[in-house]
């Protein structure tokens, strides 16, 4: 009678999502390829269209809930034989458990071999982790949806205290082992530090509302990576007559071809130039195995800001693309972004992010570093200054000014300043790009 | 066929996994049916385990004492023993007022109670059939019911070995604890719990008891140091205990049984009045029409459930001596109760930081949490420290100084405790007080540091946690 339409793979590595709005009610009739929901996971808003014609049966999975792959999420009645399967998708992978005939003490932790539907009970990631706490306070942990066995304690002898879980953030354990970071690379490290309420003295001149979803994304992420890496900035300027001078001369040529053409391709390009130079720029480390990853492709990534949120597509190998196709990708992109239409793999594996407040206006900043990249690029405004040229004349020049973000773990201040001499030398003379790129 | 009857949550048998996970459900808000065969409720635990085998040792205890009481001064008379008075009190004050207090209990809750057998038609549906002579003398041909949820919680039976059919003067444990007289020679098959705690039982009444084990020690699953002080009063009883044995066969005539066992090889053949067989239980799983549902069946037949009690079909659930873990009751009732939460959408789950195990064998034994062995497989660094009830003047006083407290701690700064054994007198009340310190994560300090009362048979577990501290108290 029905067909029981299921969370498919996202993208790579997303497991889970949230049901962000549905579009359809119950009773409603769809047909093929009508969007019914979207769903919202770390990185982006997924719609999700329907693969039948038919009428809206049961709606299993609300809005708010956080859904992973195979599980129910709609059931329509498209006039087949089939029942409903509303049974989770996958199975938690069956423990190896003996328990001993009539075994006096402890039944061994009973695995999870199956699981017809989702409990809303996180299982123990480690069920052999020795978890001091009161039963009541292990209830509230289910309760509050938290696998206790992550929680780092702070009561007295290693306690998991009430406190403990209402401050657990979904980030391991300090004592987590390394295959609990590597599933959480964005956090690496319990805060200890409790959650205190705001208490206002005059709550009347203050009003309250809830985080979305994508506010809370942002903010974990944001946390996690200055939780992550040790950021430090360099500010720097450069001149760019000539850029801007070829960009006025190539901005109609590119109009012919319907291109917007700003000064980001230039940026993305000498970014590259210059990772090609300095491989520690198109690197992240993986704190698991404490080594150094080193990327052989240039994926770009451009920090887009849009009303329902930040976003960070990247362009895929940029530095196999001309300057026109960097600068197309860069608008469709961010059209994308603002339709809420991005792909995940649209967002995934980044090189490095430039982040561009110079179009509104923006100055030097602190930009924070998008992991598990290592270094973001904050370009700000172009600004008339007093500028001394090659032939000690002062001049009016067109300053630049840029903020290079990075991980101190991996690139030092020598370093980074190398990498932005480099960069300002192929941005003052573009045409450098030509023999670079 | 008649009409299909809508229930809201159905439960399959009424023994401690059961019908307290009917009173759970009721509570919750949860219409409740409850499905029984037998004619009352309470399952094996109440009708012929734990409870009736509870009557009959200390119905033993009691002759020891009239029998023998010159340890106190006191001289008695031959104390004689009208052991169809024991078993008619055994039923009719324990049993039978424990049975109908459970039927109050469910007629309290608004529990409705069906009579009959249960077969699966589907994930959704079963169908309820007469019992008994009912079953072929009546044109009731069932009802069937449609559930939004079922627990299952059918319970297990005793296994039968090749040779000794249960019938005549070979029984199970059902049958050992309803024999109409004090067998002269009794002979028992398996030397668990169950077995132990009968062939105590039975010698205390005064027979003499031949305990024939398969493996090399009885009580397999308590450490060899608690079973060395009930193999001692085994032996004081005069319980002959034969480790090593293979049961071979048994034959019987009006007079009596013929048990042949071998070890090493070696038959040897033992006369006695009764045999009885207490090697272990199987899951009442086979004749449910199981087949017929999602449910999944693992080899020795007990149902996979995840940590809420939910089978592979969304709306079967199952808990106690149908599911994988040990068969004990309060782990049934624990079991019972998280799945009728979770049925009512509450985020339960088991937990099996510490389910206590106790056996009621003179002395009783009690273990909660792991034991050092079972700390050390976990990957644990632990110490252990030991009080003797000798040193306790409530033991003393009793006259039963024999056996300890053990508690097995986390060696680190922490000391958590992680275990506890006991075996002397009333290991298993002071099981609970160890159970609470397991589960509720405590430390040997947190248990030094509190005040028990003196003088009670208590005393031993603080003065355990005083010996981890390292400042013994009265030893």
């Amino acid at each position: 009678m029905a067909y029981t339409f299921k969370l498919p793979e996202l993208g790579e590595g997303m497991a889970e999502g949230e049901i962000s709005s549905w579009l359809v009610k119950e009773g409603d009739t769809v047909k093929e390829d009508d969007t019914l929901v979207e769903i919202q996971n770390d990185k982006s808003v997924s719609e999700l269209p329907s693969p039948v014609d038919g009428k809206v049966a049961q709606i299993v999975a609300q809005e708010g809930d956080t859904v992973e792959i195979g599980d129910p999420l709609i059931v329509i009645d498209d006039g087949s034989d089939t029942p409903p399967d509303l049974g989770k998708g996958d199975a938690a992978p069956a423990a190896d458990a003996a328990p001993a005939e009539s075994a006096p003490a402890a039944p061994a932790a009973s695995p999870a071999p199956v699981a017809a539907a989702p409990t809303g009970v996180p299982a123990a990631s480690d069920p052999n982790k020795l978890v001091m706490a009161m039963p009541s306070v292990r209830q509230y942990a289910r309760d509050k949806g938290v696998d206790i066995t992550m929680v780092a304690p702070t009561g007295n002898h290693g306690q998991v205290l009430k406190v403990d879980i209402d401050n657990f953030n979904g980030a391991a354990a300090p004592a987590a082992t390394p295959k609990a970071a590597a599933s959480a690379p964005a956090a690496t490290k319990a805060t200890g530090q409790a959650i205190k309420p705001w208490n206002a003295d005059r709550p009347e001149l203050e009003t309250r509302e809830p985080m979305s979803p994508m506010r809370k994304i942002i903010a974990k992420s944001m946390r996690a990576s200055k939780d992550i890496a040790p950021h430090v900035t360099s500010f720097d300027e450069v001149e760019v007559s000539k850029l801007m001078a070829n960009r006025k001369k190539y901005k109609q040529a590119a109009a012919d071809r319907d291109i917007h053409l700003t000064f980001l391709p230039y940026i993305v390009k000498a970014l590259v130039a210059v990772m090609k130079d300095f491989p520690e720029l198109n690197a992240s480390i993986d704190d698991t195995t404490q080594e150094i990853v080193t990327k052989h492709y240039y994926n770009i990534g451009i920090a887009t800001n849009t009303e329902h949120g930040l976003y960070v597509p990247n362009i895929k190998n940029a530095d196999s693309k001309g300057m026109f196709q960097i600068a197309k990708e860069i608008s469709e992109n961010s059209q994308a972004a603002y339709d809420n239409k991005l792909s995940p793999a649209s967002m995934a594996g980044g090189s490095i992010t430039i982040s561009n407040v110079g179009s509104i206006g923006g100055g030097w900043f602190t930009p924070v570093i998008n992991q598990p990249e290592v270094a973001i690029l904050g370009v700000g405004r172009i600004e008339k200054a007093p500028y001394v040229n090659e032939d000690d004349q002062i001049v009016i020049g067109r300053m630049l000014k840029l903020s290079l973000s990075y991980d101190h773990r991996l690139i030092d201040g020598a370093l980074a300043q190398n990498i932005l001499n480099e960069l300002k030398a192929l941005l003052h003379d573009p045409e450098m790009l030509l023999m670079e790129g | 066929m008649a009409d299909v009857e809508k229930k809201d949550t159905v439960i399959v048998g009424a023994g401690p996994g059961g019908y307290v996970a009917a009173i759970r459900a009721s509570e919750l808000g949860q219409k409740v049916t409850l499905i029984e065969k037998s004619d009352t409720l309470g399952g094996v635990c109440l009708n012929v385990g734990c409870v009736p085998s509870k009557a009959l040792i200390q119905a033993g205890h009691r002759l020891e004492q009239a029998k023998d009481a010159s340890t106190y001064g006191i001289s008695t008379q031959s104390a004689t023993i009208d052991f169809k008075q024991t078993q008619q009190w055994k039923q009719t004050k324990v049993v039978d007022r424990m049975t109908s207090g459970v039927k109050m209990l469910m007629k309290k809750h608004h529990v409705d109670v069906v009579n009959g057998e249960a077969v699966f038609l589907s994930d959704t549906q079963l169908r309820v059939m007469p019992t008994g002579e009912k079953q072929f003398m009546s044109t009731d041909t069932g009802q069937t019911f449609e559930f939004n949820n079922i627990i299952i919680a059918t319970g297990s039976h005793p296994i039968e070995i090749p040779g000794f059919k249960f019938e005549g003067r070979v029984v199970d444990s059902t049958g050992g604890l309803n024999l109409p007289e004090v067998p002269k020679e009794f002979v028992v098959i398996g030397g668990g719990y169950v077995g132990t705690e009968l062939a105590g039982a039975y010698a205390s009444l005064g027979a003499h008891v031949t305990i024939i084990e398969g493996t090399g020690s009885i009580l397999p699953n308590f450490e060899k140091d608690m079973v060395a002080v009930v193999l001692k009063k085994l032996k004081k009883k005069g319980v002959e205990v034969i480790t090593n044995a293979m049961a071979k066969s048994s034959s019987q005539d009006d007079q009596g049984v013929t048990v042949t066992y071998a070890v090493d090889g070696k038959e040897t053949t033992i006369k006695a009045d009764y045999c009885m067989v207490t090697v272990g239980r199987r899951p009442n799983t086979d004749t449910l029409g199981l087949e017929y549902t999602k449910v999944k069946l693992d080899k020795r037949g007990l149902i996979e459930v995840d940590q809420q009690g939910r089978t592979a079909s969304e709306h079967i659930w199952a808990v106690g001596d149908v599911v994988p873990g040990a068969a004990l009751a309060h782990k049934a009732f624990a079991e019972g109760k998280t799945a009728a939460g979770a049925i009512s959408g509450k985020k339960t789950a088991n937990d099996w930081t510490s389910v206590p195990a106790v056996c009621f064998a003179d002395p009783e034994l009690a273990t909660v949490g792991y034991t050092q062995a079972e700390a050390k497989d976990k990957g644990l660094k632990v110490k252990t420290s030991k009080f003797p009830f000798a040193g306790n003047a409530r033991a003393v006083s009793l006259d039963a100084p024999d056996g300890f407290v053990r508690f097995v701690y986390t060696d680190d700064e922490n000391q958590n405790v992680v275990g506890a054994q006991v075996v002397g007198p009333e290991a298993s009340t002071l099981a609970g007080e160890l159970s609470l310190t397991v589960n509720g994560g405590m430390n040997v300090e947190d248990v030094a540091l509190t005040i028990h009362p003196h003088p009670t048979l208590n005393e031993p577990i603080q003065e355990a946690a005083d010996i981890a501290l390292g400042f013994p108290t009265h030893i």
